[in-house]
Order: C-alpha cells, then structure tokens, then sequence
C-alpha cells in the first residue's frame, strides 16, 4: 500500500482523540504555573489546598496541586524523579507544602521552601551513600552554600561533590548543601555548574564537628548552555553531538570592520572559507563549508534567517555583447562585459542579525533534508526585550585605498637583421641571435598616480534601533542605511583623452565613480504572548539595493594595464587595447528589491507536548542593467551601442510544522521525541534581452535592435520533507539523538521513492561524572560524535530532454523554433553525503582556556556533477551521478582568557581548518569532466588543477638565458595543486582596558596552499610584456617557467606557468574602541556612548606573484580564477554608537 | 500508555500529511518546451526552422559570431584572409598544427557544427514519422544539411573524429573517431537519401546534388562529381540568409585582412584585387572576384565581397559545378575542355567580363601550373565560401603535393606574438573537450591531409 493512501482523515481523528483524552489532565508543566495575586502574601505553609487525584503521575500531581492552590512549584526535571510511578490522593484543606510532600512521598524527593515562603522548590534528598556512612565512626559534617560571584546570590543546582568519597548533593534554592557524615580527615570538595568555572577547597573535616564552606563561583560565558538550531528545532548546545559554531554578530558589528553578512563570518567559523571575488563594493563571495565535498557547480551552504529559507544566490550581473572584433577569438560569455559578481546573502542587515549559527556538515545538517549537504548557515535577527524603549544608534564612515602592487609592464626594444620595431625583443631571441636588446622601458598605469584608476573610496551608514514592549508583546525595529563608493575613478589622463575625442563634452558623471553600492534595510519584529501557552512571532525585512560596478574580468582595465606597451604612448597612454575609460563608460548595474518574513507559532498543548509551526517568504526581484552607449565614447566603431536588461524574481516558501512530545522516566531519564514536516517551494523567473544600435540618448529596449530575443526562464522546484528525532537524556550529562528525515522533491517526479537521510549523536559532558578527577588541568570536557546523512537535488529540468522556444533568424526572417537546451538524463539521482564526526571541548584552568577540537571523516555518493560532455554534442554539460568523494578534516577553536583583571583583560580566540578532499571512485567515467586544467582523478582532490610539468631545465650555452630547447616538459598531465587551501588559521586578539571602556581588537588570517589561476600574469608574459621574458638576469628558474607557457597550442603545458601555488598571511583588521564613563554619555542625554576606529585589511604577506591571492573571478563552481579582478582595498572606518 | 498514544498519533499524522501531499505535480519549468509537445508536426517543422537557422550561423556566422563558422574556419585555417583581431586568434587558428586545442576558436565550428547535427538527427526522424503530414522538401533540405556539415567536419578536420549520438528517449551514446575518407561516405549516404525523395523543389535537390559532388571530388571521383552537376545550371545558387544583426564577412568588418601570398604558398588576393592599371589607360584591371575595401577602422583591406551584414554567403552554386567539371577534365587530360570551361566562366560569371586565361596558363602550360591555375580559380571564384582550405588539403592529398608547397609556411607576416610558425599540419584537431571528455575517443589518427 502506497503511503500516499493512507487516509490523512482518519489519522487526524486518531490523532484528535488522543490528544483529546490527554489534555484533561495535562497541566502545566514543572515550573511557573499561574499565580493568583490574591495569594501574594500567603505562605506555602499555611496556604491550603483541597484536590482528589487518581492514578496520575507525581508531576501531574504536583501541576494540579500548583493549579489548585495558585502556587508556584519548582523543580528540575533532571534531578527530581517525578515521574516514579502513578499516585492517588485527596487533600482536603491540607496545607500546600503537606500536600506536596505526601506526593513525593518515595520519590527521593523533598521540598524547600523559598524565603518569602511563594514558592516551593522540590529538591533531590541525600543521597543513601551519605547517609549509609553516619552509622560509620569518626565522621563529620560538611556544610556550605554556593553564591555568585558577582552578585552574592545563591546558585541553585550546583554539583559539590566531595573526591575520593563518591558523594555528591546538589544545591538547594538557598544555595545550601549539607554531607552529613563525612569521614574524618583532609577532603576536597569540588562544585559544578554549567555555566561556572569549576572550583575544589580543600576542608578538614573534624569529628562531630560541621565545617561550614562557602564558595563564590565566577560565571563563564558557557557554551554549553547556549541554545543552538538543530533540524529538529532548538537545542542546547549540550546535547547535541556536533560542532555548532555561532558567531554574535550584535557585540562584533559595533567595535569590527563589518560591512556585510560574508564579512561576519569570514574567519570567525573554522572550516568555513569564504571565497573573495573583487575588491569593489557590492561585490560577493562564495561560501564553502568544510571544503569542497561534491562536484555539482553549485556547492552553497542553504541559509535559513528567523526559521525561513532565503535565496542566497551568488551571481555574475547580467551579460552584455561581446566584442566581436576586438574580443576576437573570445567566446560570448568570455567577453560579455560583466561586472563582479554579487551575492544575495548580502541583501541581510547584518546590524540586525544576533547571531550567526554554521552547521557544517551532514552530520548536522541530515534534517534539513535535500540541499543541505553543504552545510547550513542559520541567521536569528534581533528581538524585542522587555522594558522601555530602548534605542541605539550607529553612525559609520569611512574611506578605502588600494594597496595593492602590480607588477610593472615591460618592452625590451631590439634591432636585427629583419626585426620589426613594434617587436618586442625577447630574452630567448636575443640568444637566438634573432635581436639584439637596445634598452627596456617598463610602464604600468596602474602604479602611476595621473594614470592609476585608483582614487579614496568612501562609506557611510546609519543604523538605528528600538526596542522594547511588555512581556506579553516585545518588538524590535531597525533601520539601516548605506551608501558606498567604490574607490574606482577615472584616471585624469584618461578623462583628458576622452574629452579630447568628446570634443569637450563632459563625461556622464556616473562613469566618474563606476562603483557605488547603496543599500536600505528596515527590519521588524514583534514576540507576543498570544495566550498562556501560545507565543506568536511575526518577523519581516524589506530591502532596496542598488549596486553598480566597472566592467572586470577577461576585459578589465587591469588586464589591459597589464598588457599595455611597456611605456606611455601617446595614444593609448600606456594601456593595452583598452584604457579604462570604455569598461567604466559601460554602466552594469543591478538593483535589488526584496521582502521576506515569516511568523513562528509555539504552542505549549499539555505539560509534554509542545507543538512548533512557522511559515515564510522570501520574494525578491532584481533588475540588471548592462548598457554602452557609443556616444559616451565617441572614440571607436568597433563598439556597438548596446543594451542588455535582465529582470529576475525569486520566490521561496518555507512552511515547517512540528511537534515536541517530552516523556520523562525514572532515574532521571527523559526522552524527547520530535516528529514534524518541511516543505520549501522555490519559484523563479528571469526575463532577458539584449539590442544594439541603441539611439543616441537613449537607454531603453525599444530604442534598439533586437540582438539576443527576449527569452523568459521560469521554473519551479519544491522538496517535500518530514522527520522524526527521539532524544534521549540518559543522565544529566549524557544526550544521545537518533533521527530520521524523509524527502521527496519535484525533480524525481511523482514516482520516485523518497530519499531517507538518518542521523545519530551523542554528547557527554564526562567531567560531571564522579570518577573524573576535576583537580587537574582540565576543569571540564565533553566528548561528543554524530553521524549523519543529507543530500543534493539534481537541478528541477535535469532529468528532461528540454528545449526553448526563441525567436530565431530563418532564411533572412524571424521565426519561432525550438532549441534544444538539454539533453537530459533520465538515469540522474540525488547525491548523498554521509559523515562521521567526532570532538570534545574541553575547559582547561578553570576555564580560562576553552579548547574545541574537531574530525570529521565525509563521504558522497553518486557525486553530482555538471559533467562536460565532448561538443560533437552540440551542448557542454549535463548533470551526471559520478562514484565517491571523501573529504576529511580538522577544526581546532582555541579561546583563551590571558589576563582576567578590572584594569585589564586580554582574550585570543584562534581558529585552525584543515580539509582533504579525495575522489575516492570514479565509476564509468574515465575522461576529464571538469574545466580545462581541473581533472577528476581517482586519489586526488576534487578542484585539482593538473598540468604537463617543468622536468628540467639548464644553460646549456651558458648565455644566462633560458630557450625554448633547454627546457623539458613532461608528457603528460601531472596534479598541481589544489583549488580549495590545505589549511587556514585565523587570530583574534582582544584586550580591554580600564573596566572595558578601551577595547583593542586585531585579527589575522592566514591561508595554506591554494592553487590559484593567475590568468592575468599568464596573459603578460605570453605577450612579453612580463620581468621575466625581457629583462636580463632573471633568473633561470623563472624563465624556465616562461618558457613553458609559450607553446600556446597545448594548453595543458601552457597551464603549469598558469597555475600557482599561493599561501598568505593577511592582517584582517584592528579597531580601538573608547566607550565614555556613564557620567559622560549622560550629558550628551544617552545611556551608553561609544567611539571606534577600524582598519580592515592592512597588510598581506604572499608568495603570489599577483596583486591579490583571494580574488576569484569564477562565479560558478569551486574553481579559483584570477583575471582581472581589482583587488581587495584597504579601509579606515570611524563608528559612533549611542544607546537611549 | 497515554504516552505511547499520544507519539503514535503524532507520528501517524506526520507521515500521512507527508505522503499525502504530492509537490511533486509542480509545473515543469516554464522557459521548456514540453518535450512532448515537440514531437508532433508543428514540433518537428519547428526544430526544421532551428536547424536552418543553427545551419547558417555554423557555415558562415551568425548571432554568434563569426568565430563560430565554417567559412571562418577555413578562411583563417588557409590562406584567405588574416585575423585582426588579438594575436592570439591568429595564432589560435594557426594552432591547428597542435595536438587537441583547448580554445574557443577552434571549439566553436567544431560545436556549432554538431549543435545543428543532433538537432537534424531528431528534426529527421520526426520527419520521417509525420512524413505525410509535412511537405516533402522538410526530409530533402534536412537530409542535404546534414551531408553538408559532415562534408564541413570532413574538410576542416582531422581523420579521427567523433559523431556522437543524442536520440530522445534513449541515454547518450558516445563515438568513436571516424577517418575523414568515412566522413565523406557519411556525407554522401545524407546526399543519397535526399535525392531518393520525390519533390517539386528542384532547389534543394541541386543542392543535394552539389554536396554529393563535393563530397565525391574530396573522395578522388572526379568523373561521377562532374556527372551529378552535369544537370545544374551555371546560374544556379544556394544561398545562406542572414538577419540584418548578423554578421558574415560584410563590408567594413574590422575582423579580418585579405591575404596576399600568405606564407609564400598564398595566393595573391590583395594584389590582384587591388587597383591595378599594367597599361597606365586609367581603366582598372584588377580581379573583382577579391576585391577589397580599405577600412580607416583596422588600417588595413578587408573584403568588400559581402557588402552588409545580412548578404548571403553561397553554400552551394552553379559556378562550381563548372569548376568540377572543370577539374574532371583536367583529370582526364582533356585540355581544351577544362581550359574553356574556364573561360567561359570568366566570360559569363561576373557582370563584367573577366580577362580570358592565357594559353601560357592554359594548353601550354605544364601540368602542374595547370592544376595551379585549376585552383586560383576555384579560390577566385569561391573566395571566402568556405572551399579554400578543402582545396588546399586536396592538393596535397589528391594531387601529391609536397605541404611545403602548398600551405603557408614559414613566419606568419604580422603577428608580433611569441608563436610566428605556421602550422606543419594540414587540418584542425577537436578541441580538448572531445579528447578528454568523450570515453571512446582517441584523438586524431592520421594528420595527413
């Protein structure tokens, strides 16, 4: 029987009944029931209480006991048996402590009564080790209470254990612990608490005699009782068995050089690289989680804000034409005039965003179902807190240089028997006798100020906030602006060239500054308590964005900067075929309007069952714009005016739903199953087309001739998913999960089976356990390990043969036809990732060092790729299943409290990744499937690049320079290196002065071993324009390397010069942040009042031999490609934050 | 128990919701054509119209450029013309001399070729089912289209190349290399099955017709090409439309310079196209058929034998069919015959009359200047159709040739580039993708021409 036939109907009138007979008795679980301020003033002593209760649990008893008498009852589930075993009962005007005493009559469990007598606290008793030893001889006694440290109250819940003796109590609400008979002697008692530092005193312990101790613990920000997103809902982060890493951006954004969600978590989550495309403003980047694990292009993390998913696309601007004539041989796509890339998880406030959570793998991920085998990057903005209105401001500016170096151009300028003037006069024709070298002019625009495009980029920002509300209904308001200026200008003798060929007429002011990115945000939320039980969050974001960006890539400025004559000409003053004018002259524009939000539903139906629901939108419409106007120019023919329009619209659906069932048992178990159900629907719709021949002056479709026909893209995908996760808290410090997702997506169609993903993970704090000796170095430590699966869809038309209708020329007219699109593969399933990860984190002298240590152990299968298919199929590519893919690695966070005073106090956080990634089968495919120059090979990585290697070279005519016959390449291919880094390690240091009012922060990063295409360097010196070709001296070594470029025809020897191994220590950012006295920020009427500066890339250290290691101009895949991308600029940032 | 109930439930209206709710009937995407909606008549005329559109952009340009034709191809890859654009066209295009190119320009005809090809494949055997449902000259035009651009993989390529097959319906089926004598035959199968239909379009049967005899003169047959034109009248043309934003050779375009005595080998298409007056009497003699505009643009003579972007480019025409009857008298030693074939055509193929051949060039000519004087004709008449580099690798194949005679060799006159070597090889490798992408696919095997 098909599941689709079970009747959903009857299930639901089960389902009701059940629920139905629970909720007569299912009260209000353990811990504030609601008081009726008539009974404020009376005591649990004396107040009475009248119930008959039959055959229900302890807890039941206790809620209705709570409920009758309008008192408050408190325990700790995880302490207290209260779940022992069934009770009957009737009370009749019996005093409410009584009563409740008579129920836990048997459960090991007595009460306590808080000082001003309103609530009973229901606490473990002694243990029987303790008591069994006051029949022993010479004992005494041990008495104490636990407090805060900073702010002398007591700590309810704490762990004293006394060593050696296997006796432990825990606190009562007063802090209180007493052992009772303690053999005589030197013993140590220990004190835990999550969230405390651990502390041991030693006590000597005299017959019949009480020792009274009281110790104050020191709260420690601790992980461990933070709440993280797990697929199943919100969990501490101690039981769950994976590595979480969650960054608080809200503490980050006032006193870091942040301008961008990217930004946030760049660094900051070892394993998580963020891959740098451009220096420019508005420009995006990719985000890979734990390297690179399968082969699809698109290996994205999905990204959930507030319980919704969001489109996170990372996307090159929409297309112009090529440059047919002077592109030459370039392909339409190679030379289409595009900008960098921009990417949507950017379009997100992050001065809104609380806190950033990564999950890393399968392991984590398995149940958010299909896509998330890349990881999940979930993002909580901020909410409302009760109280007044609470508001703050933030006021940004700041400016950008360009720091870069960029090798110089070079002419080496000869004379021969037969030896043009125009050639340039190579050193391997000099030892061929074809020329003579008469002297070497080098010139690069770039590094020129008159020439240099490079002028002071500028910021600013303001943000303000509000918050506040009742505890019935809390809300948050946000609002931020931005405007930036890319630092990007057009060089003065550019502009006097332009205006010379302009006759005078100014140029469009716009092109002046090609590189502005502007951005409004307003953020919304309000947290109501609907009813007693229901709380009901309502969340929306509105979002406008326009970015403009100079034309970069294969046709940038900087290539042709790099090509240039070697001197500076007259006519193109020291460019190559291109000045920057004609690329800042095209204005590529996207502009961006978006709305998402959602409402999240939490409803307590009984005391066990908790029910969540929450649905969403994210809508976005974006608008590119590509346009050249030949008029702006007026300098060449070769030129089309041209205009190219692309409008997109991305719809996606969340809609989650799911229930919490908590049963707990005896001996302080409990089980937490959760079961609930996911769909996430994606619509998307593009319009695209492109005219030349624009009239002058005008910039609209209709003012051209149609050269790409529109073409209208608009499919839909949706995935379907439920799940199941039974928790189990076997001990207080002991969670095991095991769980089960199930999916079903729109690209298998309506027969397919769906796709099971399981998951387990354990979690064991072990130091809590008795036999830990917490006297050492290592004050705490939990184990934790997780296995889990999760999947990737292929593409929604993967599996079709599929076609488009356009417009085409036919015979001399336009007709409809149909083109085929993709061939399709009927045979594609979806990629499954599983991975194994195990770690601990421990808590080393008392805590001031916390050490997270990180494996995890990756496999795929049925790899999903984009395979090339040979052209003599007319198209490129199609998706493909391919064999296995493992990926290992290592993530170690370090945090480190070096000094803990007043006046001063001094943290270091470091971050370390490493990452493997191995194609472990190759099944059927024995040919290249990637790029040129990346192969897939069984035991190499995925993104290896691979090339004919340099054997050998040598001198053998001793004339100092390196021919084409004094090299030896190897036959064939060789792996390189690989695209992703071996390892990265990043630094924060924070030192605060004087009780935190000065706050110094610097951060570093360093990258291990990426294999980069340095496109740009390669182009020079194949056209002899680089050091190493024309300037004698260079050394052998080098010019080997050259001349393995220079047999152009083989791409495969060509690409060793090309690819280059890069490692890189950047100094990321330092800021000095002074926060003013309380007395001062009153007189200017505000609560809080601070000042920082901000410096955010300042210095880079590399053996690559390009401007910027980081750049990457390939906007798809996990391919690294560096041609002509302006590199990253340094800035100087001045913020004011203010709070009311 | 309770309990147990109370999760029973939740599970059960977990999994029920879940299997009840089928998102899978969500729309195929809008921007594809619902695959089934192509195989009907009006679906197969429509893939008809495709290919004849695919076809002209994969001979001579089209929206794509003219980096993706045919006609380039063999323009650069011989002696016609010289690229203006970046050196590394030019040197990419004389990169036919490497192993498998991995670059765009000599990927591109490759792809664009078979682009058109698999779509003919279905376009085809759509035809053939709805048959009584669309006219007759659908399967002829498609049948000769298809022969057309095997004969264009045949001329341009090395022996060893691929045609792999994407029926619909069935999975991909990768090839093995196939030698350029194969090739010719595959070509011809196309003619044959052409000219097998019975049509009223006489149009498209001549230019099966030609085809077939082109594919027979690459093939040694001299006798039977000339017998299949033999009906084709002088006069006849097939030609390739463009739309008014396509670009073939038009006047004007920066791409490309004619060539003169390119490599030494070259013919002298800027000399003899230039103004020319041996008489000093102020009338021009200079050759009309590569005549040449000057372009303040590039600086340099570009041809001036296409005037606008959409002019059409002749895939197949009468001229030649004389030329091939030419060429089998030539054969046959009959010289007279193939001399006045000659020049009848220079009397009666251009508005004006061209200058007769001389005998010097002619009867009294040896027989090496006279299959010399066979060529520049051919290269005259046809110039920048797309015949040239054909010619060029038959001479050598067919007539013997040393390559060093033949082909441009030496350094190439204006790239300035560190490559300046002209190519020793007489034909273009697929590019890097079929060598490394298709399973079953060893490369070239034979180089010669």
């Amino acid at each position: 029987m098909s599941c689709r036939s079970i009747p959903i109907g009857v299930v639901w009138a089960l389902s009701s009944l059940f629920l139905q007979h629970n909720t007569l008795n299912a009260q209000s679980t353990n811990v504030k029931p609601v008081i009726d301020p008539a009974t404020q003033q009376t005591s649990a002593k004396t107040r009475l209480v009248s119930l008959k209760l039959v055959d229900i649990s302890v807890e039941s008893a206790l809620i209705r006991i709570a409920e009758t008498a309008k008192m408050e009852l408190s325990w700790d589930r995880s302490r207290v048996p209260v779940n022992a075993g069934n009770i009957s009962a009737t009370f009749e005007n019996k005093p409410v402590e009584e009563a409740v005493k008579q129920v836990l009559k048997g459960t090991q469990a007595t009460t306590r009564i808080s000082k001003d007598g309103k609530t009973i606290w229901i606490v473990p008793q002694e243990k029987d080790s303790v008591k069994r030893d006051s029949a022993a001889a010479k004992v005494g006694r041990i008495t104490g209470v636990i407090i805060d440290a900073s702010n002398k109250q007591p700590v309810f819940g704490a762990m004293v254990s006394i060593m050696g003796l296997g006796y432990s109590i825990v606190t009562d609400v007063d802090g209180r612990f007493i052992f009772g008979n303690v053999p005589v002697g030197t013993r140590t008692v220990v004190v835990k608490i999550l969230g405390y530092a651990g502390v041991s005193r030693t006590v000597e312990v005299v017959e019949s005699e009480a020792k009274e101790v009281s110790i104050a613990l020191n709260y420690v920000p601790e992980r461990l009782r933070e709440v993280v997103t797990t697929g199943a809902g919100e969990r501490k982060r101690v039981e769950v068995g994976t590595s979480v890493t969650r960054i608080e951006a809200d503490s980050l954004m006032k006193t870091m050089p942040i301008i961008s969600v990217e930004d946030l978590i760049k660094s900051r989550a070892p394993g998580t690289q963020v891959l740098i495309s451009g220096g420019t403003v508005g420009t995006g980047s990719r985000i890979r989680i734990r390297g690179v694990s399968g082969l699809l292009t698109n290996s994205d993390p999905i990204v959930i804000v507030d319980g919704v998913r969001i489109d996170a696309t990372y996307s090159a601007v929409a297309g112009a034409p090529p440059r047919e004539g002077i592109g030459g041989g370039m392909s339409r796509n190679q030379a289409s005039g595009n900008a960098s890339a921009t990417s949507r998880i950017n379009d997100i406030d992050p001065e809104t965003i609380e806190s950033i959570e990564i999950l890393k793998g399968p392991s984590a991920s398995s149940l958010f179902g299909s896509d998330a085998a890349n990881g999940v990057i979930v993002i909580r903005t901020k909410r409302g807190k009760a109280g007044p209105a609470r508001w703050s401001l933030g006021l940004e500016g700041g400016l950008s240089r360009m720091h870069a170096k960029f090798p110089e151009t070079y002419f080496a300028w000869g004379n021969g028997p037969e030896w043009p003037t125009s050639q340039n006069c190579r050193l391997d024709m000099v030892s061929a006798g074809t020329c003579d070298q008469d002297s070497i002019t080098s010139y690069n625009p770039l590094n020129v100020k008159e020439s240099s495009p490079f002028g002071t980029g500028r910021n600013s920002s303001f943000n303000t906030q509000v918050s506040g509300g009742t505890n019935q209904m809390k809300y948050f308001l946000g609002f931020t602006t931005k405007n930036e200026v890319g630092l990007l200008k057009m060089p003065d003798t550019e502009k006097e060239r332009i205006l010379e060929i302009r006759q005078g007429v100014p140029l469009p002011s716009w092109a002046e500054r090609p590189n502005v990115n502007r951005t409004n945000n307003v953020s919304a939320n309000i947290s109501t308590e609907v009813a007693s039980r229901l709380n009901v969050d309502v969340d929306i974001r509105v979002m406008s964005g326009y970015h403009r960006d100079a034309e970069q890539g294969a046709v940038s400025f900087i290539r042709n900067a790099m090509l240039g004559p070697g001197y500076r000409d007259s006519i193109g003053k020291g460019w190559g075929e291109n000045g920057p004018a004609l690329g800042f002259l095209r204005r590529i524009s996207d502009a961006v309007r978006r709305g998402s939000g959602g409402t999240n539903a939490r409803l307590r139906a009984s005391e066990r069952i908790f029910l969540n629901g929450t649905g969403g939108v994210d809508f976005s419409t974006r608008r590119d714009e590509n346009l050249l106007r030949t008029e702006d120019l007026l300098e060449s023919t070769d030129h089309n005016s041209s205009l190219a329009r692309y409008s997109g619209e991305i719809v996606t659906v969340t809609s989650n739903l799911s229930g919490v069932f908590e049963m707990p048992f005896a001996n302080g178990m409990t089980s937490r199953t959760t079961t609930g159900m996911q769909f996430i629907g994606t619509r998307n719709s593009s319009l695209y087309v492109r005219v030349i021949d624009l009239a002058p002056g005008r910039d609209v479709i209709d003012a051209g001739t149609i050269d790409v026909a529109p073409s209208e893209t608009r499919y839909e995908s949706a995935t379907q998913g439920w799940f199941f996760d039974q928790n189990f808290m076997l001990r207080p410090n002991l969670f095991v999960t095991a769980a089960l997702r199930g999916d079903v997506g729109s690209s298998f169609g309506s027969e397919s089976k769906p796709m099971l993903y399981p998951k387990f993970n354990s979690s064991w704090i072990i130091s809590d356990e008795s036999f830990f000796n917490a006297n050492t170095v290592i004050t705490s430590l939990r184990l934790r390990a997780a296995f889990g699966q999760a999947g990737i869809q292929p593409g929604p038309a993967a599996r079709f043969r599929s076609y488009t209708s356009n417009y085409l020329w036919v015979d001399g007219s336009q007709q409809p036809t149909y083109i085929l699109s993709s061939i399709g593969n009927t045979n594609v399933v979806p990629e499954r990732s599983m991975e194994f990860e195990g770690g601990f984190e421990a808590g080393i002298l008392n805590d001031r060092i916390v050490l997270d240590v990180t494996g995890y152990y990756k496999r795929v299968k049925n790899a999903l790729i984009s395979r090339s298919l040979p052209t003599s199929f007319g198209l490129s590519a199609r998706q493909e299943n391919l064999g296995n893919v493992k990926n290992t690695g290592r993530e170690i966070s370090l945090a480190v409290r070096a000094v803990d005073r007043d006046m001063l106090s001094w943290n270091i956080s470091m971050g370390y990744s490493s990452s493997n990634d191995k194609l472990i089968k190759l099944g059927a495919h024995t040919e290249r499937l990637g790029r040129l120059g990346e192969r897939y090979v069984e035991g190499y990585p995925l993104t290896g690049l691979w090339a004919r290697p340099l054997v050998s070279y040598g001198d053998k005519n001793n004339d100092g320079i390196i021919s084409a016959d004094e090299i030896l390449m190897g036959d064939s291919a060789v792996f390189l290196g690989s695209q992703t880094p071996n390892a990265e390690l990043s630094l924060f240091n924070n030192m605060r002065f004087m009780n935190g009012r000065i706050l110094f922060s610097s951060g570093f990063n360093y990258t291990h071993d990426m294999t980069q295409t340095n496109t740009v360097m390669s182009n020079q010196c194949t056209s002899n324009r680089c050091a190493i070709a024309v300037v004698p001296g260079t050394s052998l070594a080098q010019q080997a390397v050259f001349q393995s470029l220079l047999t152009t025809t083989d791409a495969v020897r060509n690409a060793f010069a090309t690819y280059e191994k890069a490692s890189w220590l950047r100094w990321g950012s330092v800021s000095l942040t002074l926060s003013a006295t309380p007395e001062f920020a009153k007189r200017l009427k505000s609560n809080s009042l601070s000042l920082s500066l901000m410096g955010r890339n300042l210095a880079v250290w590399s053996n690559y031999r390009g401007p910027d290691p980081e750049v990457n101009s390939s906007t798809n895949g996990n391919g690294t490609v560096d041609m002509g991308i302006v590199p990253q600029t340094r800035d100087w940032t001045i913020r004011i934050n203010m709070g009311f | 128990m309770q309990n147990l109930k109370i999760t029973v439930a939740l599970i059960l209206t977990a999994v029920s919701l879940a299997c009840s709710w089928d998102v899978n009937s969500v729309d195929n995407p809008h921007d594809i054509v619902d695959p089934g909606s192509v195989e009907t008549p009006a679906g197969i005329s429509a893939i008809y119209r495709t290919t004849i559109s695919l076809f002209s952009s994969s001979f001579a340009g089209g929206s794509g450029g003219l980096s993706n034709s045919f006609v380039y191809a063999s323009a650069l890859a011989g002696d016609e013309l010289i690229s203006n654009a970046d050196y590394a066209t030019s040197l990419r295009m004389l990169g036919i001399g490497g192993e498998a190119s991995s670059f765009s320009i000599d990927e591109n005809p490759w792809s664009n070729i078979h682009l058109v090809r698999i779509h003919l494949d279905q376009a085809i055997a759509g035809a053939i089912r709805f048959r009584n449902e669309l006219p007759d000259y659908y399967l002829v035009h498609m049948y000769a289209m298809r022969g057309y651009l095997s004969l264009f993989i045949g001329e341009l390529y090395c022996s060893g190349v691929a045609f792999n097959r994407a029926v619909p319906g069935a999975d991909i089926e990768f090839s093995e290399g196939l030698s350029t004598q194969q090739v010719f035959r595959k070509a011809i199968a196309d003619f044959d099955s052409a000219l097998a239909i019975s049509t009223d379009s006489l149009r498209f049967l001549n230019l099966a017709k030609m085809g077939k005899a082109r594919s027979l003169l690459n093939l040694d047959s001299y006798d039977s090409a000339a017998s299949m034109v033999q009906s084709i009248p002088t006069l006849f043309s097939f030609q390739i439309r463009y739309g008014s934003t396509f670009n073939n050779f038009s006047n004007g375009h920066p791409g490309f310079t004619l060539a003169d005595r390119l490599g030494g080998n070259g013919l002298d298409y800027l000399s003899a196209g230039s103004y020319l007056d041996r008489n000093n009497d102020g009338i021009d003699e200079s050759d009309p058929r590569v005549r040449s505009i000057y372009s303040m643009t590039t600086f340099s003579n570009v041809p001036a034998k296409y005037t606008t972007t959409s002019d059409p480019v002749n895939l197949a025409d009468g001229l030649e069919a004389r030329l091939i009857e030419a060429e089998a008298l030539l054969r046959n030693n009959d010289i007279s015959g193939w001399a006045n074939i000659l020049n009848q055509l220079r009397r009666s193929g251009w508005s004006a009359p061209l200058d007769t051949l001389t005998s010097d060039s002619t009867v009294s000519a040896s027989d090496t200047l006279r299959v010399n004087v066979m060529f520049r004709e051919r290269a005259f008449w046809l110039y920048t159709t797309g015949r040239r580099f054909g010619d060029l690798r038959r001479k050598v194949r067919q007539y013997r040739r040393p390559f060093e005679t033949v082909f441009p060799i030496g350094l190439h006159p204006t790239l300035t580039s560190v490559q300046r070597v002209f190519s020793r090889n007489a034909n273009l490798a697929p590019p890097a993708t079929e060598v490394e992408s298709n399973p079953k696919y060893a490369g070239c095997f034979d180089r010669n021409a």
